[in-house]
């Protein structure tokens, strides 16, 4: 069974269309939740509750002030090391944020970048660049809701890590699609590792009500290329989820 | 759908030094952890019962596939693609049992005759496409109202786990039926048509 191909430019195009409709209200929605409108019914939109409550993960960074300069006074050049945040509801959700925003922009990069000459792979990249917004935007208020302040930079780790290095790489359609699978997988990879980390039930829902989707992408880039395997686990594949380190 | 392991896609990331590092997370995805589930079940009140109610869904399924295979309407393709999700029901079922820790429970009888009557009247391959699509997109729907439903994390991460894959069948079944894209690529995964308990009982 192969992806079908017919008519899906057109049907990309048009998907295009209908959820730009279809998001409007949420939109509408998105704006409320991020301005406090008091009166708005948020857990109805979101499926997420509860406050910012701190999980103690074994993950932690040890957070024990520790001397960055020799105290001896010697001058030889030094290291700081920027801990990772403190892993908890807020952080996850600002690194969701963070994968999105990159991946967002790394699809822009691709339609732009002229190299992406397949109508189907153009359409289906602007499609997959307009969900990730969406969910950039749902992660966004789901920060606010938790209490936290939204991440609004592309993941700085994932970005230098995978993208920078693997973009000068980058010579033709089959390249792109590759890049585009890796954040893919990354993504889906992540909100999977995600799940048991959060401390409500309702924020597993949310992390997965888009991980589930960039799963759909995965395999719908994954059936581009020949050579790869579909479904090479019965369970979702996490080898690919970030690390503490990526946190924001 | 191609078998080889020839990972082309992996010698970008060369050098890239992150894949290493990813595996390492401090969550302990449930699907590795299936031996320890076996052994430490410690699943009790409704996210046992959910469970249950999983393992039994997952082996009707197992059932639905068989009789779309034995229609013999699907061609090579996929009929090889049809076993394969099926040998995935059957491996989620195992997993739902080692997380319940109860093997007890068996096929969804009432799920399996519903669908049982859906593929007997689908008389041509579209028509059988849209009964397998429409279990997978409801399968999909079902866990992910079960990862806003569990208590305990690691039957949260088994649910999640899951639906990664669940959701994958969909799209695939959906854009081979040559469905309208929203259909198999929204926005958001719903938990619109999910399967419930009250709708198919869990029978022990």
């Amino acid at each position: 069974m192969r992806v079908g191909r017919d008519e899906l430019r057109r049907q990309m195009r048009e998907a295009r269309v209908e959820q730009r409709e279809s998001m409007g209200p949420f939109r509408d929605a998105m704006m409320r939740v991020a301005s406090g409108d008091p009166g708005f019914n948020r857990r109805g939109l979101l499926i997420a509750g509860g406050g910012l409550m701190a999980m103690a993960l074994a993950a932690c960074a040890d957070h024990t002030p520790k001397p960055q300069v020799d105290q001896g006074g010697a001058t030889a050049p030094t290291t700081v090391t920027i801990a990772p945040p403190p892993v908890n509801d807020v952080t996850l959700l600002r690194t969701a944020s963070s994968i999105e925003i990159l991946a967002v922009q790394t699809y822009q990069e691709a339609i732009d970048s002229g190299l992406l000459t397949t109508p189907e792979f153009v359409e289906a990249a602007k499609l997959f660049r307009d969900q990730h917004d969406e969910h950039a935007k749902l992660f966004a208020a789901a920060t606010t809701e938790a209490g936290g302040e939204p991440y609004t930079e592309p993941n700085p780790h994932i970005k230098l890590e995978v993208v920078d290095t693997i973009l000068p790489s980058v010579e033709n359609e089959l390249d792109v699609v590759n890049l585009a699978l890796e954040l893919e997988d990354t993504a889906g990879g992540t909100y999977q590792v995600f799940v048991p980390m959060f401390t409500t039930p309702e924020l597993r829902q949310t992390i997965q009500s888009v991980g589930a989707v960039e799963r759909r992408h995965a395999v719908i880039l994954t059936s581009a290329l020949p050579e790869e395997e579909l479904f090479p686990s019965p369970f979702g594949n996490v080898t690919l989820a970030v690390s503490a380190a990526s946190y924001v | 759908m191609t078998s080889s392991t020839d990972p082309s896609r992996r010698h970008l990331l060369v050098g890239a030094g992150v894949g290493a590092a990813a595996v390492a997370i401090g969550a302990v995805p449930v699907l590795s952890g299936v031996a320890h589930a076996q052994s430490v079940s410690n699943l009790s009140g409704p996210d046992l019962q959910l469970t249950l109610f999983h393992r039994s869904i997952e082996l009707a399924f197992v059932e639905i596939y068989g009789m779309a295979i034995d229609k013999k309407l699907l061609d090579a393709d996929e009929t090889k693609s049809a076993a394969l999700f099926q040998s995935h029901h059957n491996e989620h079922a195992v997993a739902a049992g080692a997380l319940a820790g109860i093997g007890a429970v068996g096929t969804n009888g009432q799920m399996v005759n519903t669908y049982a009557g859906r593929i007997r009247v689908a008389n041509t391959v579209d028509a059988l496409l849209d009964v397998l699509f429409d279990l997978e997109t409801r399968a999909s729907s079902t866990y992910l109202l079960a990862c806003g439903t569990y208590e305990v994390p690691r039957a949260a991460s088994f649910a999640s786990a899951v639906l990664s894959v669940e959701a994958q069948h969909a799209t695939v079944i959906g854009s081979a039926r040559g469905l309208p894209v929203g259909a198999f690529m929204p926005a958001f995964e719903s938990i619109v048509g999910a399967y419930t308990p009250a709708e198919f009982p869990v029978l022990t």
